[in-house]
């Protein structure tokens, strides 16, 4: 589904990643941690082709991004902060409909199916009795769902979220993630989640890679949680509590003690 | 006053122009490019000094120096590497003191520069409302052609571009779009109110509705009811035509912002 091989990227004459090398098969959940800066966000946006690695490749759905031409509709995309200080005159419904854009075709206006699909992915997410509010108006939680909508309602196959709980308060978090999960079930969906909340994500993930410019770990999340690279990763000792989804708990080795990063 | 032919060629070039800007004025609103938009206008000032000076069409000169800043305003925000703001200041204000220093050197041209600063819609002809034509249509089929994924562009450019939506090509398009209709109102309000046309009328719409669509309608039918007071007013009071139409706007927007605060608190 997604295989980075050896990948440097240079923005602005700083190296922001450099040799990253993993592979995601299909309908994997992927949690992608690391400490702020540690380039996570811009590893996302080279499997989405908004930047081109200086070196190394990048196959998503066996092409390069930038020449999926219409298969990039396959790959839907929830950024970090959605909608951060800004008001716009868009209803939730209207929005949805953004995602189906690449569908209804240049100069085409949507029709009754187009409409059915935004109906059904609104429905999904438990947010149809929110439809024809504005977008602005809801909570952080609802916005991400609303997002997570959008990128849903065409044939996607594979999900990449930014940061998607940012904002959101912990039963809302749960919630998100708990969908994620389920439409990973349903759907046979691969799922990319960027989260620097390890111990929430490593409780959904079927899989945990951490990068701190370069790739420090990759794999089962408490084999990764367990690695003394995780540490190093973030330049400190950790005393993870892993969250299961299904009750329960599971306490990591360390401390909270937190020397940089 | 319709007795007169020139008044109602002048309120049909008056609607149209306003029907563009006010269309326009809602994705300058919703990319926050207002001030690039007066940049680009500030900017046809030197387009008009270099046609009055080499004796081509003005509006030509200027079409050619509001199209060369839009693209130049969409390279330099791109490339991130100067602020937008900077950039557009520094541009438009110098072909805008280019145009003064040209004007400048001959003295036949006060005339005509105070018609092409402030504009005089009731002196449009025939050709000049023909010329208007000739810019609407390109501009208004573009952003019918276009308008879903504008709206998406304007609320989230990266997921726009993810998706296979071709962000850049749009945004240029944008921009050649608002230079285009500057020139198109430098006869109604001239260089210097045109970029009031460009806000004005969607901000209006901000404060009465919550949805793009009310909003858009609107902004357009604030513009068509300040053209026909401006006009009317002019006509009556003998007072400048593109002064009075800005006005009528401006007292639109403090008006629905008064009803606004009366219902709710404000957004923008």
């Amino acid at each position: 589904m997604v295989r980075l091989d050896r990948v440097d990227l240079i923005l602005d004459g700083r190296e922001v990643l450099s040799g990253i090398s993993m592979a995601l098969m299909p309908g994997r959940f992927l949690g992608l941690i690391g400490p702020n800066g540690a380039g996570k966000t811009s590893c996302l946006k080279v499997i989405l082709g908004v930047h081109r690695p200086t070196r190394g490749t990048v196959r998503v759905l066996g092409q390069s991004p930038w020449e999926l031409g219409k298969r990039a509709h396959h790959i839907g995309y929830v950024p970090q902060r959605s909608l951060a200080g800004r008001w716009a005159p868009f209803s939730v419904f209207d929005v949805v409909m953004m995602g189906r854009v690449c569908c209804i075709g240049v100069g085409r206006r949507p029709k009754a199916r187009d409409r059915q699909l935004v109906e059904e992915s609104l429905e999904r997410m438990g947010l149809s009795d929110q439809a024809q509010r504005p977008v602005g108006a809801l909570s952080g939680g609802q916005v991400q769902r609303v997002m997570i909508a959008r990128a849903m309602c065409r044939k996607t196959s594979l999900l990449i979220l930014d940061e998607p709980t940012e904002g959101v308060d912990l039963p809302h978090q749960e919630r998100l993630y708990r969908l994620l999960k389920d439409l990973q079930a349903e759907r046979g969906l691969t799922v990319i989640t960027v989260s620097h909340d390890v111990s929430m994500l490593s409780g959904y993930a079927d899989e945990l890679a951490c990068i701190n410019r370069t790739l420090h770990v990759h794999g089962d999340p408490r084999e990764v949680m367990e690695s003394h690279d995780l540490g190093r990763a973030y330049s400190c000792e950790f005393d993870f509590f892993s969250h299961h989804p299904h009750g329960g708990g599971h306490h990591h080795h360390g401390h909270t003690h937190i020397k940089g990063g | 006053m319709f007795a007169y032919e020139f008044m109602w060629r002048a309120l049909a070039a008056g609607l149209l122009v306003s029907l563009l800007c006010s269309v326009l004025s809602l994705f300058v609103l919703l990319r926050r490019m207002a001030f690039a938009g007066m940049g680009i206008s500030h900017a046809a000032l030197g387009g008009v000094a270099i046609g009055l000076l080499t004796g081509m069409n003005p509006l030509v000169g200027a079409l050619g120096v509001c199209v060369a800043t839009a693209l130049g305003i969409g390279a330099v925000t791109r490339s991130g590497r100067v602020s937008p703001d900077v950039a557009i200041g520094i541009l438009t204000s110098g072909l805008m003191a280019l145009g003064v220093v040209l004007m400048g050197l001959s003295s036949g041209y006060q005339g005509d520069l105070y018609s092409y600063l402030f504009g005089n819609i009731l002196a449009v002809d025939s050709g000049q409302f023909l010329w208007l034509v000739a810019v609407a249509v390109p501009v208004l089929g573009f952003i019918a052609v276009f308008l879903k994924e504008l709206l998406f562009v304007a609320f989230d450019e990266e997921v726009a571009q993810v998706t296979g939506v071709p962000a850049r090509l749009l945004n240029y398009g944008l921009l050649v779009s608002i230079a285009c209709t500057v020139v198109a109102a430098i006869n109604m309000v001239g260089v210097v109110l045109a970029s009031a046309l460009l806000v004005a009328p969607a901000a209006i719409g901000f404060q009465i509705a919550d949805n793009w669509r009310p909003i858009l309608l609107v902004s357009v039918l604030s513009g068509w009811v300040a053209v026909a007071a401006g006009l009317a007013c002019s006509f009556l009071w003998d007072v400048a035509s593109g002064g009075a139409i800005v006005l009528v706007l401006v007292l639109q927007f403090f008006a629905a912002v008064l009803l606004r605060r009366l219902r709710r608190p404000a957004h923008i």
